[in-house]
């Protein structure tokens, strides 16, 4: 086996197939993906001057696959349709929930359902963010992004997610104890 | 009222305690699963370009040609205008061929330039190719095309085996071979059929020569083929006169199995010949439609005098499919110095001698009959034009060494 598959095996796999499957919310997929994605690293590898850390490097390369996937996933047809629909935002998730998901808690599984309402953006953020628990300087490396665009992404991100949370359990008139905390 | 609201903190733990979701393969699966996908790509990014190169190639292929043409087109253009001096001459090739195009003589169009003429129809470009045409459209043996080779002379019959077709080939001299015994190796590598004539050669007989006498033996097998039908025999003598008049052979022996005599269907059994050559008349022979060039081809009797053989010579011999190879408009007188055996052949009033391909096959027919009747040389006088084809009219033409040239595979 490749020396340079092998030590990103190890150091790695686990963590970016995880990214994966929050990405795309299917375990299949996410197993093509991180192929593709090892795929990328090796014919690349060359080329990866050290001027980010590995892991940052090795996830914006899986954001990059993850990414073309959902334009692949989109035929031309959805795109021109994408155009003229206006209840787009209305993402439905016709996705079953994952086994690992459906036997966690309640709350985990609506949150886990609301990931959906974010924009890819957002997406990415919150899971690199809170997730993979990246700081803001990894995120904004991975991403190649700024700081202060991945902190405006991620308010904007939990500011979806906190209403999206907040109309669910209405809707399903759950009780709710929680009295408002400071924020 | 109990609204349910959400801080920050509260999202970012709860995302934080999602499930941690693992890839359950075997990483050598992975890995294998890699390395498949990454040669396929590999194939797939060596598929195309391969396609686009052999896409390419093929246009190329295509277009390459006419770009040609067109270069051509244009070198003749510009030669055309460096010879604006003798614009005369050009002006008078011009007028030819219009003429030509007018008469509609389409047959050598069609074949000798079959797309130029529908792609490029400028007359310049036609001028060019046609002028050409002419030059070296010539069809006999002449002298200075030998070059140390030997000529070798067979009489084919053509396909209806109506009349036999003189048909001279060069090939390389030999010192350890005579000229009879190339004669008999290259009577195998004949190409009668492309030629547009009657697979012949080599003859189904034994062949041997007596150097010391000139006197031919040819021994036929019992079933020879020679004798059926009127038609082929006279075939076959004109082609054994013909082929053998070129070796010098005074006498010829026929026997049958080693037996003297031949059985000659109507003509009775024969056990010696005579070779009867000279004085006959050329004419024009196309074996298909669309030929350019003729064989200029002896036909009929033996003739008294060469005036008769040019009278002869302006009527189509329509028996044998050959055409008048002296078109009525051009009158001559002929004139012979015996003693140099030299012809003067004098155009009359109103014999309009061009520069064009039937002009210089006219020409050759006269040459031809003129090398027939025993003459060396023949001058040509008052002719419109200085030169048709390769023939310097100012000039006298020596006969050619042998008629219809044609080069073997």
């Amino acid at each position: 086996m490749d020396s340079v598959f092998d030590e990103l095996y190890r150091k790695y796999h686990h963590d970016v197939f995880q990214f994966l499957f929050y990405m795309v919310k299917n375990k299949e997929q996410a197993e093509d993906l991180v192929q593709e994605v090892y795929i990328r690293v090796l014919k690349s590898y060359e080329r990866f001057e050290g001027k980010s850390s590995e892991k940052t490097w090795l996830f914006s390369i899986a954001r990059n696959v993850a990414i073309d996937s959902f334009r692949k996933q989109k035929g031309w047809k959805q795109r021109i349709l994408e155009k003229f629909d206006w209840s787009t935002s209305q993402v439905k998730d016709d996705q079953p929930i994952p086994e690992d998901i459906a036997v966690q808690n309640e709350e985990i599984q609506q949150i886990y359902r609301c990931l959906d309402q974010c924009t890819v953006d957002q997406r990415l953020v919150i899971v690199m963010r809170y997730i993979h628990e990246f700081s803001i300087l990894e995120t904004a490396e991975a991403l190649g992004w700024t700081e202060s665009k991945v902190k405006t992404t991620q308010h904007r991100a939990l500011k979806i997610l906190k209403k999206q949370m907040e109309e669910m359990m209405g809707k399903e008139g759950m009780e709710n104890e929680k009295v408002r905390m400071e924020r | 009222m109990k609204k349910s609201e959400w801080s920050d903190k509260q999202l970012e733990d709860l995302l934080s305690q999602m499930p941690k979701i693992k890839d359950e393969r075997d990483p050598h699966e992975i890995y294998q699963n890699i390395t498949v996908r990454m040669n396929k790509r590999k194939q797939r990014v060596w598929v195309m370009p391969t396609a686009a190169a052999a896409l390419a190639a093929v246009l190329f292929f295509i277009l390459v040609p006419n770009l040609f043409n067109w270069q051509n087109s244009e070198e003749q253009v510009a030669d055309l205008a460096n010879q604006s001096k003798s614009s005369q001459k050009i002006s008078m090739k011009e007028d030819a061929d219009i003429q030509e195009a007018e008469e509609k003589v389409s047959i050598e169009e069609e074949s000798a330039i079959p797309f130029t003429a529908e792609e490029n129809p400028e007359e310049q470009d036609e001028i060019g190719i046609r002028s050409m045409d002419v030059d070296d459209s010539a069809t006999a043996v002449y002298e200075e095309d030998i070059g140390g080779m030997e000529v070798l002379t067979y009489a084919i019959p053509d396909e209806n085996a109506m009349l036999a077709v003189p048909v001279s080939v060069l090939v390389a001299k030999r010192e350890d071979k005579t000229k009879f015994d190339l004669f008999e190796e290259n009577m195998m590598t004949l190409n009668e059929k492309e030629w547009g004539l009657k697979d012949y050669f080599p003859l189904k007989a034994e062949f041997s020569l007596d150097e010391q006498s000139n006197v031919l033996t040819v021994d036929f097998p019992a079933d020879h083929p020679y004798r059926d039908g009127s038609a082929s025999e006279s075939v076959f003598n004109d082609a054994l006169s013909y082929t053998l008049s070129s070796l010098d052979i005074s006498e010829i022996k026929f026997t049958t199995d080693g037996k003297p005599g031949m059985d000659l269907g109507n003509s009775g059994f024969i056990e010696e010949f005579i070779p009867e050559y000279g004085n006959h008349a050329y004419y024009f022979y196309y074996p298909n439609k669309t030929e350019t060039k003729p064989y200029i081809v002896p036909y009929g009797e033996q003739l008294s005098s060469i005036s008769e053989a040019f009278a002869a010579m302006k009527e189509n011999q329509d028996k044998a499919k050959l055409t008048a190879s002296i078109p009525a408009d051009i009158n001559f007188e002929t004139e012979v110095n015996q003693e140099e055996k030299k012809l003067i052949i004098r155009f009359g009033e109103g014999s309009d001698i061009k520069n064009d391909q039937p002009t210089l096959h006219t020409i050759e027919a006269i040459l031809l009959t003129a090398k027939d009747f025993n003459y060396q040389a023949v001058k040509m006088e008052n002719a419109n034009v200085e030169m048709v084809g390769r023939f310097n009219l100012d000039n006298e033409i020596k006969v050619p060494v042998a008629a219809n040239k044609r080069s073997l595979p």
